[in-house]
């Protein structure tokens, strides 16, 4: 939403709002409160913030093989031999990547496609990294795919159709458990929830 | 003294959905006696939501709407109807997203529509019991054009009406329907197709589901009525759906 110039008498000032407004939760007046946060904060603190963005759009790139973001290629993940190399967890974005890492009980690999299919808004196959995927599992001794897309209906298609296209070269092809939260109530579980969890239960 | 009533119910069929906010998604639903909303749900993409399950598409459920001022939210939902068949397979899912679109597509923010909610419903019945599902394409595409008040006759010809259906050669949206061949000179932009093909849109277009799914059909003759059919949507609208029909 552009700003009227004659609300602020500083054309700079309107510029960097009308900036700071087109950031995804950031309205007018969140914008407008931000701009003149920053007039009052020390120059160097401005200069770092805005050296880290330029640094951000220039250093980050996509790891080629297992398609995160990092600002090394191939990425800290996928060099580091001491994790498990025949294990691929493939997630819908990068950052799910640090959801995983923050349990600190994965030690596989990622692939990261970008998004799910979603024939609704146009996404097939083509928009996301899954040629890249059967690539890499031509290419190397993988033993188990790990289908961690989320459990909507779009992740769910997006895990039968990875699914059927690497059935047949990997070995094990297996998805995350799904069911009752940690914390959650089973009185205000849908029954799609509840019988998920109910078909994953395990002896005690 | 002013009804100021801050919330409503309503059962709806859950169309799409769309991230919304850092927790949030905005649910494009589809109910009987509202039409086609636009609502706000909080806090759906955490995994101990209560709205979200519910909130999955193809769900019918029932809905507890609070009033904003610009957008409505979401306070409860409760899954009325569940159609588990379409989840667990992938063709009917494909097949389901372009439901979905088409019902999104042709019926506008708030437009009243109780025979296009009852279609989508008996469609969504139809396809989780994955029987004949290019039949069923077919019947959803000519349904929802009468429902959207666009009603072609493939039972004459539009211009002469002779009701010789061996005569009936040719398709033209413009002119409601079918066309015979001695009609179809004079016209612009018909679509020429077999005798064979006219008759079973009109069947389709007149009989119940019921009557559809027992009836033995030929193959090759439903696929070049889908093919029809696509081209009716298509001129219809204008453009082309974003879902690819597999």
């Amino acid at each position: 939403m552009q700003i009227p110039e004659q609300n602020h008498s500083v054309k700079i000032i309107s510029k960097l709002i009308n900036e700071l407004s087109k950031l995804p939760g950031i309205g007018p007046k969140s914008a407008q409160r931000l701009a003149y946060h920053f007039i009052k904060l020390p120059k160097s603190e401005v200069l770092e913030l805005s050296n880290s963005l330029i640094e951000l759009k220039e250093k980050i790139i996509y790891c080629d093989i297992c398609q995160n973001l990092s600002d090394e290629n191939p990425c800290s993940i996928c060099t580091n031999y001491q994790r498990d190399q025949k294990l691929i967890c493939v997630i819908e974005e990068p950052l799910d990547i640090l959801a995983f890492e923050r349990t600190g009980s994965y030690n596989g690999l990622y692939h990261v496609l970008h998004g799910v299919l979603s024939p609704i808004n146009g996404i097939g196959p083509n928009n996301l990294k899954i040629n890249e995927l059967l690539n890499r599992i031509k290419v190397n001794d993988i033993e188990e795919i790990i289908l961690a897309t989320n459990p909507s209906i779009e992740g769910e298609s997006t895990a039968m159709y990875i699914q059927d296209i690497i059935v047949d070269i990997v070995p094990k092809v297996t998805r995350l458990a799904r069911g009752l939260p940690v914390g959650g109530d089973i009185e205000y579980a849908d029954q799609m929830t509840i019988m998920r969890a109910l078909q994953g239960r395990q002896e005690i | 003294m002013v009804n100021r009533e801050r919330s409503y119910k309503t059962e709806a069929i859950i169309l799409n959905s769309k991230s919304f906010g850092e927790s949030g998604h905005i649910y494009i639903v589809f109910t009987p006696y509202l039409g086609k909303l636009s609502i706000n749900a909080n806090g759906t993409k955490k995994p101990k939501s209560k709205l979200s399950g519910h909130l999955q598409i193809t769900n019918r459920c029932n809905l507890v709407i609070s009033k904003g001022r610009s957008i409505d939210t979401i306070s409860s939902a409760e899954t009325t109807e569940l159609f588990l068949n379409i989840r667990e397979n992938y063709n009917l899912i494909n097949n389901v997203f372009y439901i979905m679109e088409l019902f999104d597509v042709f019926n506008p923010i708030n437009e009243i529509n109780v025979d296009a909610y009852q279609l989508l419903l008996e469609s969504l019945r139809w396809l989780n019991n994955n029987q004949n599902i290019n039949l069923l394409i077919i019947y959803i595409r000519l349904k929802i054009l009468t429902t959207s008040g666009w009603d072609l006759n493939f039972s004459t010809c539009n211009l002469c009406f002779d009701e010789k259906k061996g005569n009936l050669t040719a398709i033209n949206t413009n002119h409601g329907g079918s066309i015979c061949n001695i009609c179809k000179p004079s016209t612009t932009n018909s679509v020429s197709t077999e005798p064979q093909s006219i008759k079973l849109l009109h069947f389709i277009s007149i009989a119940s589901r019921e009557k559809l799914l027992s009836s033995n059909l030929e193959i090759t003759l439903i696929k070049k009525c889908l093919a029809i059919s696509e081209y009716l949507i298509h001129d219809n609208l204008g453009f082309k759906l974003k879902t690819k029909l597999f």
